[in-house]
């Protein structure tokens, strides 16, 4: 503890300074006492001498006359005198010749220095002056230095005084000036820096540590404001001010653990505007941005106090409801957020009307970490979108399962393409007029291990999602290529075999080139092959489109417009399109029998395409009915299955098989024992 | 040291000069004065030109006697007789016996004669004077009212003016006149005697011989004082000279002062007549042989005085000095016993 102690005095710099200026102080009082002694010394000798001659004068002076006279009594009071003289060391009187008159001695010689004056002693008288005698006096430094020792211990005990005085005002002096506010200063840095807290210090004096600790103090301030900057940007949307995803994060993990603590429940309501790319593409980014602000405002203020409300991202907000008591509750929060956000807003002389969709999910039961309900609630909102938009869902279990399918599919689908679990099914189309063949369409499916053929609406999405969709696609042409090539050799003649390409393989003229190279190395002629495209695929860079597709087209690729109808095809365009066949989309054939809207635009379609000399094929036939309507307006091609469902290869050849071996008729093909559908047979 | 370089000029004058005399024995006065005068010292007892004016007609005669001129010196103090004998400066000297103490132990001399005196006492005394219209008629009576008056003292080495009447009237009454006078004053004799008549003083010690003369000499000065006291006898002045002088000459002199005044074969009465003239002057009745023995008297009167004022009034406790100097008092004293009966009156 005593050595800590001195070790922290002899660090600091107060100590440092009274080590440097103690032992100075020390040393120069030192020579100056020496220097002083040393003058001192000399100045008292100097005296002395001075005294001696003067004492001596004055005696010879005050001897001459008793001498002279003979007066010998006089002379021995006059040397008892000098018993009262303290320097005195020896006084001799000498006569005229040499004897010695009158003494007065003193021992002790050995440890002093011995000054001596002789002065002769003259009577001057009007005959002459007579020298009767001499006096020899002699002074010792003993009294001197006896004095001398006394003022030296008393110079040295003021000076030692006077040191420690000096000392100690420094010591003091340097411990209220230096020492002190520089710890001061020091525990203020170690505690600001330690607990990250900004207490300013509070100061008086004025001088250059005033200073340090003003600009101390100033760069606090600053700091503080920096940091709570920080904060905000790090925490909050520069847009709306609301909290944003971090925080919403960090106090959802709080309301969480606080809950855990209380056993109560929470609620995360996940909301997303309704279309809002529509309004961005349309009123433009700036008002969008109002639009976002007016609905955070909204929410904010419809929401209490208590819980949090952030911009998730986008048109996205996250909402936390602390202490649920039921999901009653939770749904009327919900409503009441799609119904403020749905009044009708005043944007540029617009009146707009926003939709909200919210999804829903509760601690506990939805999950138990931020995360987990977020994600949870984001699913509700999917699910609640998916069944129109402008309402709330709770979260469930069901749609976990779902989402989780879709996982797995993403994650299976890569393996099932190597490990060839994909393969090709094939439905034919009809040519109206003769029954006949026309061609077929491959279509691709899933066959997983343990689970069977999974259709492609399960997983053709996701594909689509993760670019798997490519090597799908990729595959699909070999797949095909490969299939027409096995039909030619083994005698089954040219057979058109239509192929679904995904938009992504028409994006980049180097996707055509992949086309044409699959196709090319298959050594299949172009003319067998039918790409087939939705309109959207084609209509979202139209210009673009016609360039890509004109290259397929002039290999002699047919292209075939799917879903024709559904979409919002553009005429102009059509008109421009390197097509070769439309395919009427199943919506209209379905309805052939009960809307009489569709029977008309599927004879407008075939006019069309009669106009535009195209081929057609009428998709989704199930019933004699469609096909005979179909059969009546000229549609030359119809495919569904009622004719036949998408087959393996081996099924459709042993369809196609009479042809090779003997000519066959399509009853015969309708009656194949695997159909349960309708078949050509029964019309 | 002590004074070689007077000592050897003197030393090589005599002996010069002892040739000379041996030269000129035969030869009388006024031949060939010598260059190196002979010095006598005198004190002044008196006027220094009084005292040198009634001596010169006896030191001329004692020129012609030995040849040579000599000179009177006249010392205003005692001291200066002394030294001047010490120093070589002066040859012979009439000096009172306290100062030839001195001379005799520090001053290299010696007493070969001595003043006889007119009343054939063989010495004379120390009065103790007082203003005619003094209310005092005793010594007492002066010392009861010391503390008011002013006294005449001598010369420190005045026989009769300090010495006497510091032992009889001051010492043996354990009183230290300095301390106990209002004031102590030091003058020569006459010059006491004046300053008494003249009131400047109240009381003074003086010799007798000296106020006898006076008497005869101004009677209006010494009628307006009172003698209020006399000292016991002493003797007479004694006639010192250097112990270096040369033989022939201490025998000279000697013979001149023993027989001056004395009627001899070979004197003339003219010459008879004309030296008691001169002794007259001088109050005096010639000289007789003496010698150093003389002087025990006053010695010892000195030697009881110093002895007792180390123990008066004003001296305190006794110091090494005083009783070192008390112990060679005694030791003097006994010194003295050994040679001679104690003086007495």
């Amino acid at each position: 503890m005593m050595r800590s102690l001195v070790g922290h005095l002899s660090r600091g710099i107060g100590s440092k300074l009274l080590a440097v200026m103690l032992p100075c102080m020390l040393i120069g009082a030192g020579m100056m006492f020496v220097l002083f002694e040393r003058f001192s010394e000399g100045e008292r000798l100097t005296a002395l001498q001075a005294r001696l001659d003067s004492f001596a004068v004055t005696q010879a002076a005050a001897l001459v006359k008793p001498l002279w006279e003979f007066d010998y009594q006089a002379v021995g009071r006059q040397f008892d005198s000098y018993a009262d003289v303290p320097e005195l060391q020896s006084a001799r009187l000498y006569g005229p010749d040499s004897t010695v008159v009158m003494a007065q001695e003193r021992g002790g010689t050995e440890t002093k220095t011995v000054f001596a004056k002789t002065v002769p002693l003259i009577q001057r008288s009007p005959d002459g002056d007579y020298a009767i005698g001499r006096l020899e006096v002699s002074f010792h430094d003993g009294w001197v230095r006896q004095e001398a020792a006394k003022q030296r211990l008393g110079g040295i005990l003021v000076l030692g005084g006077a040191f420690l005085l000096l000392g100690g005002v420094t010591l003091v002096a340097v411990r209220w000036l230096v020492s002190k506010p520089l710890g001061r200063i020091r525990d203020s840095l170690r505690h600001n820096a330690s607990v990250l807290t900004r207490d300013p210090l509070v100061w008086t004096s004025q001088d250059e540590l005033g200073e340090v600790v003003s600009a101390y103090n100033q760069l606090l301030a600053e700091i503080d404001q920096r940091t709570q900057d920080i904060h905000r940007l790090a925490y909050h949307d520069p847009l709306t001010g609301l909290p944003n995803r971090r925080l919403l994060e960090d106090r959802l993990g709080h309301a969480i653990a606080l809950a855990e603590r209380q056993d109560r429940a929470i609620a995360i309501l996940f909301a997303d505007i309704d279309n809002f790319k529509v309004f961005n593409d349309t009123l433009g980014h700036k008002q969008g941005d109002t639009l976002l602000k007016i609905a955070a405002e909204r929410m904010a203020a419809s929401i209490r106090s208590m819980d949090t409300i952030s911009r998730w991202g986008g048109d996205e907000f996250v909402i936390v409801i602390e202490g649920v008591a039921s999901p009653g509750e939770v749904s009327n929060v919900a409503e009441k957020l799609i119904e403020v956000v749905g009044a009708p807003t005043s944007l540029e002389n617009n009146l707009l009307r926003m939709g909200m969709s919210v999804g829903i999910s509760l601690f506990p039961q939805d999950g138990a970490d931020a995360t987990t309900l977020i994600k949870n609630a984001d699913m509700a909102l999917f699910e609640a979108k998916g069944r129109g938009r402008n309402t709330a869902h709770f979260f469930d279990q069901a749609m976990n399962v779902r989402a989780l399918r879709r996982l797995d599919i993403e994650v299976a689908l890569r393996h099932a393409i190597t490990q060839g679990q994909l393969e090709l099914h094939y439905q034919p189309k009809i040519a109206t007029e003769s029954g006949a063949i026309a061609g077929v369409e491959a279509l691709v499916r899933w066959r997983r291990p343990g689970e069977g053929l999974i259709p492609p609406d399960e997983f053709i999405p996701q594909a689509e999602e993760s670019n798997l969709i490519l090597a799908v696609g990729e595959w699909v042409l070999k797949e095909a290529c490969a299939q027409i090539r096995s039909w030619q050799a083994r005698g089954f003649g040219d057979i058109h075999v239509a192929v679904n390409l995904s938009p992504k393989h028409f994006r980049h003229d180097k996707d055509i080139d992949d086309i044409l190279a699959v196709v090319e190395a298959a050594g299949v002629p172009p003319r067998l092959i039918e790409i087939e495209l939705t309109e959207s695929t084609v209509m979202h860079d139209a210009e673009k489109a016609i360039m890509l597709l004109q290259r397929l087209r002039d290999r002699g690729f047919g292209i075939a417009i799917d879903d024709f109808g559904s979409g919002y095809s553009n005429l102009q365009y059509l008109r421009r399109l390197p097509i070769t066949t439309l395919k009427i989309d199943r919506a209209f054939v379905m309805d052939i029998e009960h809307n009489e809207d569709n029977v008309e635009i599927i004879r407008a379609i075939i006019a069309m395409a009669k106009a535009l000399d195209l081929g057609l094929v009428a998709e989704g036939v199930e019933t004699e009915r469609q096909f005979a309507f179909l059969r009546s307006c000229n549609c030359a091609v119809v495919q569904g299955y009622y004719f036949s469902r998408p087959l393996l290869p081996v099924d459709l050849e042993r369809m196609m098989a009479p042809r090779l071996d003997a000519p066959q008729d399509i009853a015969a093909i309708s009656t194949r024992p695997h159909g349960g559908e309708p078949c050509l047979a029964a019309l | 040291m002590r004074g070689r370089a007077y000592q050897h000029r003197g030393r090589a004058g005599w002996v010069w000069l002892a040739a000379a005399v041996l030269a000129l024995t035969p030869v009388v006065a006024g031949a060939e004065p010598a260059a190196n005068p002979l010095r006598f010292a005198l004190l002044s007892t008196q006027a220094p030109d009084e005292v040198a004016a009634k001596w010169q007609p006896v030191l001329d005669a004692l020129g012609r006697r030995i040849g040579a001129d000599v000179v009177a010196d006249v010392t205003t103090d005692y001291a200066g007789a002394i030294w001047g004998l010490r120093n070589g400066r002066d040859h012979l000297a009439l000096l009172g016996n306290k100062s030839a103490i001195e001379a005799v132990d520090h001053g290299g001399g010696e007493v070969f004669a001595k003043e006889s005196f007119l009343d054939s006492r063989g010495g004379y005394f120390s009065l103790l004077i007082v203003a005619q219209s003094s209310p005092y008629r005793s010594a007492d009576d002066v010392i009861d009212h010391a503390a008011t008056l002013t006294l005449g003292r001598g010369d420190t080495n005045s026989t009769s003016g300090t010495v006497v009447p510091g032992y009889y009237l001051f010492a043996l009454r354990g009183i230290n006149p300095a301390l106990r006078f209002k004031r102590v004053v030091q003058g020569n004799h006459e010059g006491n005697i004046l300053a008494v008549a003249e009131g400047r003083v109240d009381a003074a010690s003086v010799a007798s011989s000296v106020f006898d003369d006076l008497r005869r000499s101004k009677p209006d000065l010494t009628d307006r004082v009172r003698v209020v006291w006399r000292s016991p006898l002493i003797p007479g002045d004694p006639l010192v000279w250097r112990k270096d002088l040369p033989a022939t000459t201490k025998a000279a002199v000697r013979e001149f002062f023993l027989e001056y005044g004395i009627a001899k074969p070979g004197k003339s009465a003219a010459r008879l007549a004309e030296e008691q003239a001169n002794l007259k002057r001088l109050g005096s009745h010639g000289f007789q042989a003496s010698d150093d023995g003389q002087l025990l008297q006053v010695r010892r009167l000195e030697l009881e005085r110093t002895r007792l004022q180390l123990t008066s009034d004003g001296e305190g406790t006794p110091t090494p000095i005083k009783l070192r100097q008390r112990q060679e008092i005694d030791r003097k004293l006994a010194e003295i016993d050994r040679q001679s009966r104690p003086w007495a009156e």
